[in-house]
């Protein structure tokens, strides 16, 4: 555990690194018993005896994917509800991720379940499955809503699989992602009112409320309340707004004891600003500078609302919601450390540089710019790394034909392919750990550097600023 | 998640698995399991006919047991057995002596697995008896029946829960009870 006293203290070594990673497996175990445990209940209640028939089959098929489907729906909602205790072990991208890969066999599971429960009964009818259908829908309300819900569920992830994302404005897919919140609401009622395994069961009936309850009050108060409290109870304000080179602007945060945020360098916060158009959307920024009494984000222009943050008024109130990741110190097991940037990307590296626990030469910072005099930050980077005799290296050049993360070699150079030149820049690299921030092709780029290098996964750090 | 804990949970899961399997081939199975095709063999001519007064009677009425469920007029009950609501009252006697019963069947209810139809007697105002006129037996049913003809003694309504797996029974059989009861 880091701890942070007067002076810096960080404990690093292979113990540190088994500890985190002992952590990230017990809360993905954690993930999966708590979709496993209803199955398990049901099997061990007899849920597998007396399969005789189609019809019986059919029925374990419905109850399983039921059970199965709605713990899982359970955890896809709790990996974005923005709980500090998983947020801290996975981070914010990795839990986002995870919520994201669980979406279509969430949908297809309960897909599975309507299906199913529609066959089995008109098997045991023997009528065609439309009818029991409209029979069930008419004479049961809960039925109703729920199949209602199930085709909402459908709406959202086909309008979150990547061909629709490209199509669709951020607006349009938010909104109706915000369905979603609904679609799970209206199925609640058929669990617990005709559910039998539920109604069978008192413990699991129990075990279903306490989860409902446990992620809809996560999400009630991490993604709404708790960020709108701390913002008036702090009186959370912008307090500078600094244009930088490169079409950059700092954004300096302050607010009544706003560093009981806890914010850490290399984390980053989503940002709400109150002002007109503005509001109804958070971004995500880096911190970029060590947080202490204010906290300052660096934020580029790229389109929608980042443009228009250059012309923000000092006083115009925001909300912040985090903070977030674990870009940071949290996951630094080695002494030496790479700290790698491209572009804005340099926002959470600059930070790090200032505040990491390091000797002289411990850390070495590459900073990928096509142009020095149009490089974020690179004045203040250039004077830390000298206050604190970090090495660095501004990489400068226009960008490879092809792949690639550093300048394009001239005529004259020798040819040396792209690992061969990091090593040479960072010859401790492979007893760093590395972290990386730029865009998303860049990044790729230097990882598969560091895939020829061999560096372990586990050592490497992460960080998009476009996601 | 690291391979080695992969492996190790993957082998605790399917094992736990195994065991719960295993658990669950010793238990008493479920009530009972719906899904098997009901035959409705004996009682078929019987709700077949009682069909029309059935319908009558709207669905998803369930869960109130104190709503008396809308009465159908007694016609259209050509089940021929069904007698009418027959009170052996005791003419306003001085001597309280003989108990108040009254007997009533209630309408044929029908429903997805058939067709529930029950008898019910009533002592002094209290449910006393409930037998089962028309009911599928099948699929252990007829425990079910069972269970909720003692649930309906106790409780002396049908304000009482579910059996697992036979809610669609449970529901048809509270509602003929209802049914009953709204007839004394």
């Amino acid at each position: 555990m880091a701890h942070q006293t007067a002076a810096k203290q960080v404990v690093l070594g292979s113990g540190r690194l088994l500890g985190i990673q002992r952590r990230i497996d017990a809360v993905e175990l954690l993930g999966w018993l708590a979709v496993l445990i209803p199955a398990l209940s049901y099997v061990a209640d007899g849920g597998l005896t007396n399969l005789s028939d189609a019809g019986s089959w059919f029925e374990v098929i419905n109850r399983l994917s039921a059970l199965i489907g709605t713990s899982m729906l359970l955890v896809h909602m709790l990996l974005i509800a923005r709980i500090p205790w998983l947020e801290k072990t996975l981070g914010l991208d990795k839990l986002t991720s995870h919520h994201k890969k669980l979406g279509k066999p969430v949908l297809y599971l309960l897909l599975l379940h309507t299906v199913t429960a529609v066959v089995s009964y008109s098997i045991a009818d023997s009528v065609n499955p439309l009818v029991t259908l409209i029979g069930l829908v008419t004479d049961y309300p809960q039925l109703l809503l729920a199949t209602v819900g199930v085709v909402l569920m459908i709406v959202v992830v086909i309008s979150s699989i990547r061909a629709a994302r490209r199509r669709m404005s951020y607006e349009a897919w938010y909104l109706i992602h915000l369905v979603s919140y609904v679609a799970v609401l209206v199925a609640i009622p058929h669990q617990f009112e005709l559910g039998s395994e539920l109604l069978a069961s008192p413990w699991l009936n129990g075990y279903f409320i306490a989860l409902y309850v446990y992620v809809f009050a996560n999400v009630v108060w991490f993604r709404s309340l708790r960020p709108v409290v701390a913002s008036l109870l702090m009186n959370q304000r912008i307090t500078q707004v600094k244009k930088e080179a490169n079409r950059t602007t700092s954004l300096t945060i302050t607010g009544r004891r706003i560093e009981r945020l806890g914010a850490e360098a290399g984390q980053f916060f989503m940002l709400r600003v109150m002002a007109k158009g503005m509001w109804w959307r958070s971004h995500p920024f880096s911190v970029s500078a060590s947080p202490s009494k204010e906290i300052r984000f660096t934020i580029g222009a790229r389109g929608d609302d980042t443009a228009k943050i250059q012309d923000l008024e000092p006083g115009t109130r925001v909300i912040l919601e985090g903070p977030f990741g674990v870009f940071s110190e949290a996951k630094r097991t080695r002494q030496q450390v790479t700290l790698i940037a491209a572009g804005i990307g340099i926002a959470p590296i600059r930070a790090l540089a200032e505040s990491m626990a390091a000797e002289p030469g411990d850390i070495t910072v590459i900073y990928r710019v096509t142009d020095t005099s149009d490089a974020a930050l690179l004045d203040e980077v250039k004077r830390i790394c000298q206050e604190r005799e970090h090495d660095l290296f501004v990489l400068t050049g226009s960008r490879p034909n092809g792949p690639g993360f550093m300048p394009a070699q001239q005529e004259g150079e020798r040819q040396q392919p792209e690992y061969q030149r990091l090593l040479t820049i960072a010859p401790y690299l492979l007893e760093s750990d590395v972290y990386i921030c730029g865009p998303g092709p860049w990044s790729e780029s230097v990882l598969h550097a560091l895939g020829k290098l061999h560096v372990a996964k586990d050592h490497i750090h992460l960080e998009e600023f476009s996601w | 998640m690291r391979v080695g804990t992969r492996i190790v949970a993957t082998i605790v899961a399917s094992s736990s698995a195994l065991v719960a399997w295993s658990i669950g081939q010793q238990s008493t199975p479920p009530d009972l399991i719906l899904v098997q095709a009901s035959p409705a063999t004996t009682d078929s001519s019987a709700s077949a006919t009682t069909k029309p007064s059935a319908s009558a009677t709207p669905p998803a009425d369930n869960t109130a047991g104190a709503t008396p469920a809308p009465l159908a007029p007694a016609t259209g009950n050509t089940a021929g057995a069904r007698p009418a609501p027959t009170s052996t009252q005791a003419p306003t006697a001085p001597a309280p002596v003989a108990p108040v019963v009254v007997s009533v069947t209630s309408d044929a209810i029908t429903y997805k697995y058939g067709t529930v139809q029950v008898a019910l007697t009533m002592t002094d105002g209290a449910i006393t008896s409930v037998k089962m006129v028309q009911g599928d037996a099948s699929n252990g049913r007829a425990d079910a029946y069972t269970s909720l003809v003692d649930a309906t003694l106790a409780a002396q309504s049908t304000n009482y829960g579910n059996i697992s797996g036979a809610t669609f029974t449970v529901d048809a059989f509270k509602k003929a009870v209802d049914n009953a009861l709204a007839k004394i």
